[in-house]
């Protein structure tokens, strides 16, 4: 415990680049998440095709291969990127291919007669979008999006391997240190604190969002209200 | 009933030599129509005939492989996007299965369109949607989402729908086929009194018995044909072909 207390300093500036780490990408990952997404329920064909190619492409890599290439890849076209940027850089890539999956399937999940309807109805393309389809596809997506961002925050420790002192990183140098200097390793007590902190983190984030989610179920009013369902007696006053 | 057409009006909607191709196969071949203002036009005929796919041709939701398509006199082209929107805009849709939007109340299902169309302001369209609901007799479910109704109040409400943008004809693509038969009466009550108003109805229907009664026209299709249209005393009481005859013994 005095060991965790000592290093707190450290665990401290690397928590706060964690956390930078994650907020950046999770923006990141949904900006691309909804550009790319959207792109794959356009009608146009080759932006489709395009949608798709990058998202088999960028799920079909691990992650750990990614951040590497990225780290190790960029100063053969010239750009030279600090651990931090290279990290960001490739799991907002990942995460908005993965994001624009969720975006897809939201979207698969209304049912194609709500189109036809609003389409029946004489609304434009975007007021079909806007009013009709976007805000049925949304609620769908909450839960798979708690999910992949709680993987965006954990996948963050995986920038310690190109070298960026983040939370993960930190508890590495201390064990390091503390067995170097004394003989024993505090590994389990370290990580265990480490494991903690992660969970800590993506609990309240999932805990949060299924907050949002119930907040926006019952606006939608999905809730299948007891009474209300019970067979009424028909008024006939036509 | 009372079919108030005037030889010399021109048809409300006129369909000529369409065709629609699903894959090389030909669910329409060639039909010729004209539905004429404040007329009740019943399409029967047994699934696969053509009928769905027709109506569905009468505003764009199915795109015509070939053919003409005239409302008001106005030829559509059939690939402008816009020429079909327009189009819809004056001639409403009521779907088998209701499709209203399930996270929007009563009111705002009926209200979205004809605010977006520039046809009613807010204020309009909500006392229009009111004033319409009141005589479904569902004004009291204004606030309600869709799904705290019953299949018939749904229907109800969807047919409301299409009457809000104050629509010069109104398609009925089988209405009453995904309802209980307890609540069959009460959408079959509100169409039958849009009928008596002169509201011009093309009907995609099962229900023979709404088919005699509240139709001008009926028209049999079999195989993406017109067989034969008549008043339903013709179709029904004698039919000319022998494949009506056929068809409507069958379910009768």
């Amino acid at each position: 415990m005095t060991l965790i207390l000592e290093n707190l300093p450290l665990f401290w500036t690397a928590l706060l680049q964690t956390f930078q780490l994650a907020v950046v990408t999770l923006l990141f990952a949904t900006l691309i998440s909804a550009l790319v997404g959207l792109m794959t329920v356009t009608k146009r064909r080759w932006v489709r095709f395009i949608a798709f190619a990058y998202i088999e492409l960028l799920r079909d890599i691990p992650l750990i291969v990614n951040v590497m290439f990225v780290y190790f890849g960029a100063p053969l076209v010239g750009i030279s990127l600090d651990p931090f940027a290279a990290a960001t850089i490739s799991f907002s890539l990942w995460g908005g291919a993965n994001g624009a999956e969720i975006v897809r399937s939201g979207f698969a999940s209304v049912s194609r007669h709500q189109e036809q309807s609003a389409m029946a109805l004489g609304l434009k393309p975007w007021e079909i979008f806007w009013f009709v389809l976007g805000p049925q596809a949304l609620l769908p997506m909450i839960p798979p999006f708690t999910g992949l961002f709680s993987l965006l925050i954990q996948a963050t420790s995986l920038a310690s391997i190109v070298g960026a002192t983040e939370f993960f990183r930190a508890a590495q140098i201390v064990v390091e240190r503390t067995t170097l200097m004394t003989g024993y390793s505090p590994a389990f007590l370290i990580y265990g604190f480490v494991l903690l902190v992660y969970f800590v983190i993506c609990a309240s984030l999932a805990a949060g969002t299924k907050k949002l989610e119930r907040y926006l179920t019952t606006r939608q009013s999905r809730r299948m209200p007891s009474a209300a369902t019970a067979v009424q007696p028909v008024r006939e006053t036509v | 009933m009372t079919a108030a057409v005037s030889p010399s009006s021109p048809p409300l909607i006129s369909v000529r030599g369409l065709v629609k191709s699903f894959k090389g196969m030909r669910a329409l071949d060639g039909v010729d129509a004209d539905i004429a203002r404040g007329e009740v036009l019943v399409v029967i005929g047994p699934s696969g005939s053509g009928k769905s796919t027709f109506i569905r041709c009468l505003n764009g939701l199915e795109m015509p492989t070939d053919g003409r398509i005239e409302v008001d006199g106005a030829p559509v082209q059939t690939r402008s996007n816009r020429d079909w929107r327009r189009a819809r805009q004056r001639i409403g849709m009521v779907f088998q299965d209701y499709s209203l939007f399930p996270h929007m109340t009563v009111l705002r299902n009926i209200c979205l369109a004809p605010q977006r169309a520039g046809v009613a302001t807010a204020a309009q369209a909500e006392e229009t949607a009111i004033r319409l609901l009141r005589r479904v007799g569902l004004a009291h479910k204004a606030d309600s989402y869709p799904v705290e109704l019953s299949g018939g109040q749904q229907q109800r409400v969807a047919i409301v729908r299409a009457l809000a943008m104050k629509p010069d004809a109104i398609l009925f693509d089988e209405p009453t086929s995904a309802l209980d038969p307890e609540t069959v009466g009460e959408v079959l009550a509100v169409m039958r009194e849009l009928a008596r108003e002169g509201m011009t109805m093309v009907v995609v229907t099962h229900e023979m018995g709404f088919a005699r009664e509240v139709a001008d026209r009926v028209m049999f299709m079999d195989r993406g044909r017109i067989v034969e249209t008549g008043t339903p005393a013709q179709v029904f009481g004698s039919p000319a072909e022998p494949r009506t005859r056929e068809f409507l013994d069958m379910i009768l």
